[in-house]
């Protein structure tokens, strides 16, 4: 009972938070182009970085939307005490690859900035965000390879007169 | 050529309760286990089987373990 009021909690949590970063983005595209236009303005020579920068940084953000989608499903059913099943295994195992999917626009943003800009903070930001992706894929990746076990012992228990 | 068939265990509960003539439902009763997991255990899906059970069976239907498992 109280598992199952705390992984409501965690539901609503997502769901909060899916809601928060459609808001933030919408209200950064409000606030922040102008201060883009600005710096873009003042540094004649990163301007035709905007664009590119901004579709890497859509990429991550829809790749961390769809995880949490899946991540609401894997709530689902725990809730439905569906967890332990071959299904449930590769929703986990989908998200972890959506973290490793994730090093992709990363990788990509690091050699881009490399590229146009020396000695850039955003490196470090960068190299930070990808071994926490990487972390986070491999954990994931290791609690689907325990469910799909789980849920072969499962099987096992279910099938036991 | 012909494959070598896997030898395995057989559940014969079904021979047994027609001898004794009795339903999968009143066998259900007696031994304390549902319908669902009888049929399970009388259709050959399930895969194991306690002591417990075993030995309910065998006292419902005045058997021994022999009768009702077989490999073959």
């Amino acid at each position: 009972m109280k598992l199952t009021k705390g992984i409501r909690s965690i539901a609503v949590a997502i769901m909060a938070v899916l809601a928060l970063l459609l808001f933030v983005c919408l209200l950064a595209g409000v606030v922040l182009q102008q201060d883009s236009l600005a710096v873009a303005r003042a540094n004649p020579g990163l301007a035709h970085m905007r664009v590119p920068v901004l579709l890497l940084g859509l990429c991550l953000l829809a790749l961390f939307a769809a995880a949490l989608v899946l991540a609401e499903f894997a709530l689902g059913r725990i809730l439905r005490d569906r967890i332990f099943t071959r299904a449930s295994a590769q929703l986990i195992r989908a998200m972890s690859w959506l973290f490793f999917c994730g090093l992709l626009p990363l990788v990509a943003l690091f050699v881009y900035t490399a590229m146009n800009v020396s000695q850039s903070i955003t490196q470090l930001y960068v190299l930070f965000g990808a071994v926490a992706l990487a972390t986070a894929g491999l954990v994931l990746r290791l609690l689907a390879n325990l469910v799909a076990e789980a849920s072969l012992y499962k099987q096992e228990v279910d099938l036991t007169v | 050529m012909e494959t070598p068939k896997q030898r395995t265990i057989l559940v014969n509960l079904d021979v047994v309760m027609a001898k004794r003539k009795m339903s999968l439902t009143e066998l259900s009763e007696r031994v304390g286990i549902t319908l669902a997991n009888l049929s399970n255990l009388k259709t050959g899906k399930a895969r194991a089987i306690r002591f417990t059970t075993l030995a309910a069976l065998c006292a419902a239907l005045d058997c021994q373990p022999g009768d009702i498992l077989e490999f073959a």
